[in-house]
């Protein structure tokens, strides 16, 4: 390797030259007569700008933001000079700091610590600042000031509250279930106060809940009351990984609706939420849901273990924390038992109402859950035990549970609808940017492909952008580069074909690039002639053989692919239509299949209908290994599949699954046994008469590869046979599988990697005259259905009009897919007739088309 | 304290066969959690690789607070466990497409959809260049992991590498033409 690090360091100082002549300059000083070097740093200069498009954009997921801090004791910031550090969670650090003016005292310090828009956060702060201001409360510590450091960072300046959190204090003094009660009647009272200033908290937990003693009396103290609010950040789904960090803080206090991270709906009920996390922690020394639990899970599922999830009742929590529970007790002052026990009731109750996932069955205000924490302290009948309580609620539905049914449906179908526009609403202008960017990169991928002298691939890349919006004009520009090439190609494929006319393999090479350049006439000469090269002696009867049915058939039509509702982003291959052409089986490793690949069906009325939805064939039928589809008998009755799951002899093994009749269900899939099934991969297709068993395999003693063989069996009752292998007319030192029998048995199309196919697996077709005589040579199945791309999984409907494939061309539907292509019968409808299509437009013209008619003149 | 915490203690402690143990332990995690992830995401979800890798950090070390040094050698090895998954998805991926050793896949492993624009050649392609960018210019090739498969900011890349944020820029510059001239190849040089 060249040394690299000089070529940078010239590279580096080059690119910073500001004119062309300085660079040139610098690079004539720098390379001297060092050509090697001079040309290298060339290259690099010339493709920097591409290099810098082709790394636009962060190539796996976003950036994470940084968080180091330069602050530290001694700092000054405005008028505060940072003393001690006195506290640092995920999200902030907080100093003790000196204020000189207007008053010399010390106050808290709190700087944030990720990135944020500082301006916008001062901003939030400056506009609830007079309602903050208005709060004066004893339990409430005062938010004086906020600003900005100098590394830009946004700071709140409040009184200096020295003391512990309110679980600390209470767990390190032993505080009885009454005393903790006492003091949370107090931060309840706190709450409500700001509450009617109109400030919500946001972020009630108990770090933000401090205790001092005073006079011998506890006094809690709620602090940062104004800063959730000036730090909130919309979370957007794009953001929600990176900004990760600033929710896990406090998870476990967070209320349903804030899990949402819908800001809009937050009111002062999410802060009475909290505060029954808070209470639930005070009595049992647990959240309803773990801070761990919650980390643990990942954001999606946190977001649903707090907005679905039901909370355990604390009583109920406290049996089951097993040895914990006595130390939980003994900071009580109490045992396991009776700690129980006085919380069972009253207390469940009340904190179960905090806790409601619906707003409105919670507490109304602070107040009022203070008031219940009250009456249960003085053995009063509590609110929460009235009517309106989910016990009520249970009872109501069991009376009204059609009703009751009825109306949680409509909630839920409005509730998706209106997740679905907002999401709709924010992916837009997202989307538009991923469509440009895709369109742009096929781009970019075809020009590759067109420089590596690939363009068939070129030309798959190119299709499904020739009508895009942003890179449309390029495309077409890069679509007529590609015909010059193709025909440069077909020039000069001639000029060899002139030279040695007996090479089969020039004739499919320009019937190949002829499809590039849309000639029909040229493609169906050399496919002929190609067939002929390598198979004269089926040249006599030809007219109704599959060969010429396919080498015909096929140039009329084009692939298409079974578009966005078959097809998904993943991988989905292996397609097999049933006998009456109404259902298509196939495999896929979407998602939400049971792991591996699993089999999925799709259904249509009738064979003119589109496919439905596709439907996974459930966990009979497939297992969390691999289940593949290979075939279905004539009758429809019996699907064989492949697959490694446990109980079969090897790697993939032959099974099959039966039902009784087509309305039925699938039932549990049998192994074909060990004469079908080696040790190594075995993967077999039934034939239309049931008598064979085509299987594609790679044991031992094949001739490269998979090979394909053929097992069969005199009656539908008696075992398998040995398979056979095709032997080397037909199996290549390279891949050979896939294969599909037609119904008639002579014609077996398979899928090959042989080196003299078009692309890198192709489709072959190999045929016999009658059962009993051998088969011939293979042929390529020419270059409409064959492409640069690789093709598998050939399957032909029971009618012969149609044959499905898998191929991982390059589609508007993006990913492997299903496609499938007619096939045109020989005789018929080969002649376009041309004045036909004059005739219809002129009909048209005539059913009131005649103002577009008159605009042309 | 984590096991990746201990080790991380280790390794600042003058502990040079501990940088050896993190990787493993980070690999078995991320993977963990790209698979985990995988099955909750809906369908047709993709994952970002560089938020596993901050995802994993939050869960491995927590948000207490860490020296500079600790964070270099987590992400640093995060960076290279990141980028040996994405690979061996992607050449998996290549594989499978083929049909090819398909008894032999690790079942355990679902597929894992990137939020990515490389295809999977230029994938590899881009694994291979950086492996060759290892021998010839270390530094720059840790630059690039840790920007590119940790999706760290350059200006903390350049803490963790200890050089300024010029020089990491100007190595991020060199890095990106001479990546995308080894991704690319012959063909833009001549176009």
């Amino acid at each position: 390797m060249k040394d690299l690090k000089k070529i940078r360091s010239v590279f580096c100082e080059a690119l910073e030259k500001e004119t062309q002549e300085e660079r040139e300059a610098y690079l004539a000083q720098a390379c001297q007569d060092d050509l090697i070097l001079r040309t290298e740093i060339d290259t690099l200069l010339r493709t920097h700008s591409k290099a810098n498009d082709f790394f636009k954009g962060p190539l796996f997921g976003s950036e994470i933001p940084e968080d180091n801090l330069s602050e530290a004791p001694g700092t000054i910031i405005d008028r505060y000079k940072l003393l001690e550090k006195i506290g640092e969670g995920g999200m902030a650090v907080v100093y003790m700091a000196d204020q000189q003016e207007p008053i010399s005292r010390k106050v808290a310090l709190k700087i944030i610590k990720l990135g944020m828009d500082t301006k916008s956060v001062i901003a939030r702060f400056e506009a609830e600042r007079q309602a903050l201001a208005m709060m004066d409360h004893p339990n409430i510590a005062k938010v004086l000031d906020a600003g900005a450091t100098e590394t830009g960072r946004p700071y709140f300046v409040m009184e200096l509250v020295t003391g512990v959190s309110i679980t600390e204090y209470c767990d390190k003094n032993n505080l009885s279930t009454k005393e903790r009660l006492s003091l949370f009647i107090q931060v309840c009272n706190a709450v409500q106060h700001a509450h009617q200033k109109g400030i919500i908290h946001r972020d009630i937990k108990p770090t933000n809940v401090m205790v001092t003693k005073r006079d011998g009396e506890l006094f809690p103290k709620v602090i940062d009351f104004g800063i959730a609010k000036a730090t909130r950040q919309r979370l957007t789904e794009k953001t929600l990984f990176t900004r990760y960090a600033h929710i896990i803080g406090t998870p476990a206090y967070m209320s349903p609706e804030q899990a949402d991270l819908s800001d809009l709906e937050v009111d002062t009920r999410s802060d009475i939420y909290s505060l029954g996390i808070l209470l639930y922690e005070l009595l049992t020394g647990t959240t309803p849901f773990s801070e761990e639990e919650l980390r643990k899970a990942g954001y999606l599922e946190m977001q649903r273990m707090i907005r679905e999830q039901e909370p355990t009742k604390p009583s109920t929590k406290l049996t089951t924390l097993g040895e914990i529970l006595t130390d939980i007790a003994k900071r009580r002052g109490c045992t396991p038992d009776l700690l129980t026990k006085s919380i069972r009731g009253d207390l469940d109750w009340i904190v179960m109402k905090t806790l409601e996932k619906a707003r409105d069955r919670r507490y109304d205000n602070a107040s009022a859950l203070a008031l219940d924490v009250k009456h249960h302290l003085d053995n009063q009948p509590i609110l929460a035990r009235a009517p309106s309580t989910l016990y009520s609620l249970r009872k109501f539905l069991y009376r009204h549970r059609v009703e009751a049914l009825a109306a949680v449906a409509l909630f839920i179908m409005v509730s998706i609808l209106g997740v679905a526009l907002s999401v709709w609403g924010y992916n837009k202008s997202q989307l538009e940017k991923e469509l440009e960017m895709g369109d742009r990169m096929a781009l970019y991928r075809c020009r590759y492909s067109c420089g590596a002298g690939d363009i068939g691939t070129a030309l798959l890349e190119i299709t499904p952008i020739l009508n895009s919006k942003y890179v449309g004009d390029h495309a077409h520009i890069m679509l007529g580069h590609i015909q010059r090439m193709a025909q440069l190609k077909i020039n000069d494929l001639t000029g060899k074909i002139e030279d040695n006319p007996e090479d089969a393999d020039n004739y499919l090479q320009r019937a190949y690039y002829c499809t590039l350049l849309n000639d029909n006439e040229q493609i169906s000469e050399d496919m002929d002639k190609y067939v002929a090269v390598l198979n004269p002696s089926a040249e006599t009867d030809l007219r109704n053989s599959w060969i010429q049915k396919f080498l015909i058939g096929l140039w009329d039509s084009a692939p298409t692919n079974l578009g966005p509702i078959v097809n998904s982003s993943y991988w989905d291959m292996g397609p097999c239509i049933s006998p009456d052409g109404r259902e298509l089986y196939f495999h896929s490793d979407r998602p939400s299949g049971l792991g591996g690949y699993d089999i999925w069906v799709t259904n249509r009325e009738t064979v003119q209908d589109p496919w439905g939805e596709p439907v996974h064939l459930g966990p009979t039928v497939n297992s969390s290994s691999w289940d593949c589809n290979t075939g279905i008998s004539a009758d429809g009755l019996s699907l064989y599949i492949m697959s490694n799951r446990p109980g079969g002899s090897g790697d993939l093994d032959t099974w099959v699954t039966m039902r009784a009749s087509i309305s039925e269900p699938w039932g549990e899939p049998v192994n074909l046994g060990p004469t079908i099934n080696s040790s190594a991969e075995d993967a077999g297709t039934i034939s239309a008469d049931g008598l064979s068993l085509i299987i594609c395999s790679n044991r031992s003693g094949g001739y490269g590869g998979h090979d394909i063989y053929v097992s069969t069996r005199a009656t539908t009752d008696d075992p398998w046979g040995e398979p056979v292998n095709l032997g080397p007319t037909v199996n290549s030192s390279a891949w050979d599988w896939t294969p599909f029998l037609t119904a008639d048995g002579l014609s077996l199309i398979f899928t090959s990697e042989r080196p003299s196919g078009l692309g890198r697996s192709d489709f072959w077709l190999t045929t016999r005259d009658t059962t009993k005589d051998l088969w011939a040579e293979p042929v390529n199945l020419g270059p409409t259905i064959n492409s640069s791309a690789y093709e598998t999984f050939p399957y032909i409907s029971a009618d012969g009009s149609t044959i499905f494939f898998h191929s991982n061309r390059p589609s508007e539907f993006g990913g492997p897919d299903l496609w499938q292509m007619s096939i045109t019968p020989i005789l018929g409808s080969m002649q376009t007739d041309g004045d036909a299509e004059t005739e219809q437009k002129s009909l048209e013209s005539n059913n009131g088309k005649e103002v577009v008619a008159g605009n042309n003149h | 304290m984590s096991d990746v915490t201990r080790i991380l203690t280790a390794i600042e402690q003058g502990d040079a066969q501990a940088t050896e143990k993190l990787l493993p332990l980070i690999y078995e995690e991320l993977r963990l959690l790209a698979t985990r992830k995988m099955s909750q995401e809906p369908l047709g979800q993709t994952l970002q690789a560089t938020a596993l890798v901050h995802e994993a950090y939050l869960r491995l070390i927590g948000t207490e607070d860490q020296s500079w040094d600790n964070r270099g050698h987590f992400f640093k090895a995060a960076a290279e466990a990141m980028r040996r998954i994405l690979i061996e998805n992607a050449r998996r991926k290549r594989t499978h497409k083929r049909g090819g050793d398909m008894g032999k896949v690790d079942l355990k492993v679902a597929d894992l959809p990137m939020d990515t624009y490389l295809d999977l050649d230029d994938l590899i392609a881009l694994d291979e260049a950086l492996t060759k960018l290892v021998t010839a210019d270390a530094a720059v090739a840790d630059l690039v992991k840790l920007h590119c498969f940790a999706g760290l900011p350059l200006v903390t890349v350049a803490d963790i590498l200890g050089v300024s944020t010029r020089t990491a820029e100007r190595y991020w510059a060199f890095a990106k033409t001479w990546l995308f001239n080894e991704i690319c190849g012959e063909e833009e040089k001549s176009l």
